[in-house]
């Protein structure tokens, strides 16, 4: 579910000047027959910087410079103006030249991979808060611990009876499944007992899930499967919540080289005062 | 319901450290130091293997991101290929042009390019390359591509243009590399950056036309109410059925124009240009003319004036009065002879017989000087000193109307006949024609009344024209009542004017005239234009001007032509020749896509006829209200739908080749 923070005052207020500003002096461009596309280009511009000035706090964040709440939502409000910017400095179209295209490209990107960030990061979150979650960085000390004990729980059964057959599940099927990664998208369900689907098929014939006793090592190294599962949902929540970021900032990157290059070509190629 | 909390912490793990670039990478048994800043491990045995951290992680992302474009960038722009940075298609108009057609070549990694992307605001002369194709002539750039001075007169008290006339860039308006949109679609708003009356649209807030708008100054006069109520009723078959009788689109599909005159007004009026119908006026204009003077008291004075005839007009005027003008004294001889009766000078003092004698020589001087130069002299003699130097050889042809020498000869033969002739014309003129002189006016001179011997015409024995022995010939000779005998021959007496009734010269004595017959004579047409366009600045125009365009005068032009008036420097002749526009015309009108097949708009949808029909106009003007029932709802109705921005006087010129161009092979 979106968590949307209802934006302050002062951020709609900055909004809504920005605006102001930007049509006032597209007015006067206009009536002194400037040219429009330079102008907006020059607002785009400047929210370009401004939004890269989050970056650069967050660099610096022994300065008293404001709470960082304070800033992520300027780089929002900063960010919506920005796509407006754009959207009026390409005259709401694809543009045709190929460079001008890349750029669109590139922005379009920067702008998409941003809200797609913003949505991820009201939304995650509180499906983390839903379960017990663990910091990313701890994950996987905590996978090594979970695997620790389903080794030793196995080694005990191993001791205690002579049937060997979940003793091989567990080896052929559970452990690597223990020691695998999260991956990008979820590998596992409820009705396949939190395994991908492939494991699943062959863990159910060793095992009758629904006659499990409670108490049993089969049924705790399952709890280890749901525990792991769990866990490996938590990682790939946390991949989403981040991985944005690996779109966002190198396009930003490029972006920065190509807006230099795309302002040094419009001034000097773009038509002038007519001399 | 309270959650279980997280029993793993920093008791349980060695070593975490997520805000550092690097961690340590071994699985189960990390390390207590972790890896330097640099990512290397810090043990002395280098057991690990670090890995980076989630921000060194996207760290390395960004720079190789940055630094892989940046690198491409390089390689492209060193390649200094202008299409890499092709900035969209071109319009339709320009798309046979590569980049060196508008834009300056310059290397893309040099100081220049850096210099000029940095410093300055793009080309210093773009929009004079725009003005290598399209020629828009001395002042292109400038504002409305008009002289500022002009512009200044024209928005004078308009706007608040305090501000100094610069030249405008092309791309102003006319914005290249947007495909989708046209390069001659230009916005209100660009308009309205000089245009300080601001408006939200054409039905909204736009000023009414003027009170004359729909109403051009016409050329020709025609109440189209009375012609409707009147003579259309009384000649049906005559009558137009629709406007279209009368009025055409023009090839240009823009303007209406009128039908020719043979089509939509000869059926009715051509009998009255020759002379012929209830408004003609059958004789023509009075060239030149002989004045009637008194060449006896001159002679009792001591004044001799050789022979003069004694029947002429009355005193100079129009062409012979210019003819003579030259050797006259204006402020003296002509001022003397204003308002004298020249045919009787007795009692008159000697200052007045002296400018007659004066007058009567210069008449007879001009008339020789005439006969032994040329055409084209003769009649630079009679065209106005102030208008003489521009006159052209086409023109003084028009001007001439192709006077026929002989027709010079035989006025001045009629007019100063030989002795011999002059003693036979003396004596049967006092005594046998006064009589016919009242009934058939000025034929004494006539060579075809002539009693000369060797008259083709009148010699029964040696006519070779007439042959009495022929049915046509009888029939010439008994047909006419007022043949009569002179000097033992029959001639024809018919007036001259009804014997010119085909148009041209002719000579009826004591004057040389002519006829016009078909409609826009050039004779005429020529010389009402110099005369309307001379005015006042020549004492004779006036006399001319009514002579050739005068209410009475042959042609009846005046009738119909309200376009041409005296002291009027333009002369429109025809609704054809109000076009081309004046300059600057600045709104234009295209009749074509209001008025053909498609569009359910007929005459009538905007133009109404006047109850109170003028002189100058029958129909009323169209209002501002007649254009929003369309424009502005679902027609478009932006400034350029109706206004020119380019109103200059060469803002379209053809893009014409030269000679040298075709190649051809001199021959030799």
């Amino acid at each position: 579910m979106l968590n949307l923070r209802t934006p302050s005052i002062r951020v709609i207020f900055f909004v809504v000047v920005a605006i102001i500003v930007f049509h006032y002096r597209l007015h006067v461009s206009n009536r002194s027959l400037g040219d429009l596309a330079m102008t907006s280009g020059w607002f785009l511009l400047a929210s370009f910087l401004l939004l890269g000035l989050y970056g650069l706090r967050k660099k610096l964040p022994f300065l008293p410079l404001g709470k960082t709440s304070t800033w992520l939502m300027l780089h929002l409000a900063t960010g919506f103006l920005g796509a407006y910017f754009f959207l009026d400095h390409t005259g709401y179209r694809l543009p045709t030249g190929t460079f001008d295209i890349l750029l669109w490209i590139g922005y379009a990107i920067i702008i998409l991979s941003g809200f797609t960030g913003w949505i991820l990061m009201r939304t995650i979150p509180p499906s983390l808060r839903e379960s017990m979650h663990l910091l990313p960085e701890r994950i996987h000390a905590e996978i090594e611990s979970m695997i620790g004990k389903a080794d030793a729980e196995i080694k005990e059964l191993r001791s205690s009876t002579s049937n060997s057959a979940f003793e091989s599940a567990y080896l052929s099927v559970l452990r690597p499944y223990l020691h695998d990664g999260p991956g990008f998208f979820p590998k596992g369900s409820k009705e396949s007992h939190y395994l991908p689907a492939d494991l699943s098929a062959r863990y159910s014939r060793s095992i009758n899930f629904s006659q499990l006793e409670p108490a049993s090592v089969e049924n705790r190294i399952h709890q280890v499967i749901i525990r792991k599962s769990e866990l490996d949902r938590q990682l790939r929540l946390h991949r989403w919540m981040r991985g944005w970021l690996l779109i966002h900032l190198p396009v930003t990157g490029s972006m920065v080289i190509l807006i230099g290059l795309h302002i040094l070509v419009v001034h000097t190629f773009a038509a002038g005062s007519g001399g | 319901m309270e959650k279980k909390r997280n029993p793993f912490d920093s008791k349980v793990v060695h070593y975490l450290r997520p805000n550092q670039p690097f961690q340590c990478g071994r699985p189960g048994d990390p390390c207590e130091m972790g890896p330097t800043t640099s990512g290397r491990c810090s043990s002395p045995d280098g057991r690990c293997n670090p890995v980076p951290g989630e921000g060194k992680t996207r760290q390395r992302f960004f720079r190789a991101a940055t630094l892989l474009t940046l690198g491409i960038v390089l390689v492209v722009l060193s390649g200094n290929d202008f299409t890499s940075l092709d900035p969209g298609t071109h319009s339709s108009f320009h798309s046979h042009l590569d980049c060196a057609s508008c834009h300056d070549q310059i290397d893309l990694i040099s100081v220049d390019f850096l210099r000029r992307g940095i410093l300055s605001q793009g080309e210093p002369h773009a929009s004079m390359k725009c003005l290598d194709c399209h020629v828009m002539g001395e002042h292109g750039a400038k504002p409305h591509s008009i002289a500022p001075e002009y512009l200044s007169l024209l928005t004078e008290g308009l706007s608040d243009s305090g501000r100094p006339i610069e030249n405008v860039a092309c791309a102003r308006c006319h914005e290249e590399h947007r495909p989708q949109e046209s390069t001659r679609s230009i916005h209100d708003t660009r308009c309205q950056s000089c245009h300080q009356q601001q408006f939200p649209s054409f039905d909204d807030g736009h000023p009414e036309f003027s009170s004359t708008y729909g109403q051009p100054k016409r050329a020709i006069q025609f109440d189209h109410g009375d012609h409707a109520r009147k003579h259309f009723s009384e000649y049906p078959d005559l009558a137009p059925e629709s406007c279209d009788d009368c009025h055409i689109l023009a090839p240009d599909r823009h303007r209406m124009m009128v039908q020719p005159f043979a089509i939509s007004c000869a059926p009715c009026h051509a009998d009255s240009i020759s002379g012929h119908g209830p408004t003609g006026k059958n004789r023509g204009i009075e060239f030149l003319s002989l004045p009637s003077l008194d060449s006896e008291t001159l002679s009792q004075t001591g004044r001799d004036i050789g022979a003069w005839p004694r029947v002429g007009s009355d005193f100079p005027r129009g062409w012979s009065l210019r003819w003579i003008r030259e050797g006259m004294s204006e402020d003296t001889d002509l001022e003397i002879l204003s308002g004298v009766e020249l045919y009787d000078l007795e009692n008159q003092p000697d200052e007045v017989l002296a400018a007659t004698q004066k007058l009567a020589l210069q008449f007879k001087n001009q008339l020789r000087k005439a006969l032994d130069s040329d055409l084209e002299i003769f009649i630079r003699s009679l065209v106005s000193p102030a208008e003489e130097m521009d006159v052209d050889r086409v023109q003084i042809s028009r001007l001439s109307g192709k006077l026929p020498r002989s027709l010079l000869e035989q006025a001045r033969t009629s007019w100063f006949p030989p002795p011999e002739e002059e003693s036979v014309i003396s004596s049967e003129s006092s005594t046998e024609d006064d009589s016919m002189r009242d009934e058939n006016d000025d034929d004494d001179e006539d060579l075809l009344v002539d009693d000369d011997d060797d008259d083709l015409l009148t010699d029964d024995d040696d006519d070779l024209l007439l042959d009495e022995s022929h049915p046509a010939d009888l029939a010439t000779t008994d047909r006419d009542e007022s043949s009569i005998t002179r000097s033992g021959g029959t001639i024809s007496a018919i007036d001259p004017d009804k014997w010119a009734n085909a148009g041209g010269w002719y000579f009826d004595a004591p004057s040389i005239r002519y006829r016009p017959v078909e409609h826009a004579d050039r004779f005429i047409q020529e010389w009402a234009t110099m005369e309307a366009k001379i005015g006042g600045k020549d004492p004779d125009s006036k006399s001319i001007f009514q002579q050739v365009f005068g209410p009475l005068a042959a042609g009846n032009c005046a009738t119909c032509h309200i376009g041409v008036q005296l002291d009027e420097p333009k002369v429109l002749w025809s609704p054809s020749s109000m076009r081309p526009p004046s300059y600057p015309q600045a709104t234009h009108f295209s009749h074509g896509p209001h008025v053909l097949s498609g569009s359910s708009a007929t005459c009538l949808s905007c133009h109404e006829i006047a109850s109170d029909p003028q002189l100058s106009n029958d129909w009323k003007s169209i209002s501002r209200n007649t254009c929003t029932e369309c424009h502005g709802q679902q027609i478009q109705s932006g400034c350029t739908t109706c206004h020119e921005y380019h109103v200059g006087p060469r803002s379209r010129l053809l893009n014409s080749a030269r000679i040298e161009q075709l190649n051809l092979p001199r021959k030799k």
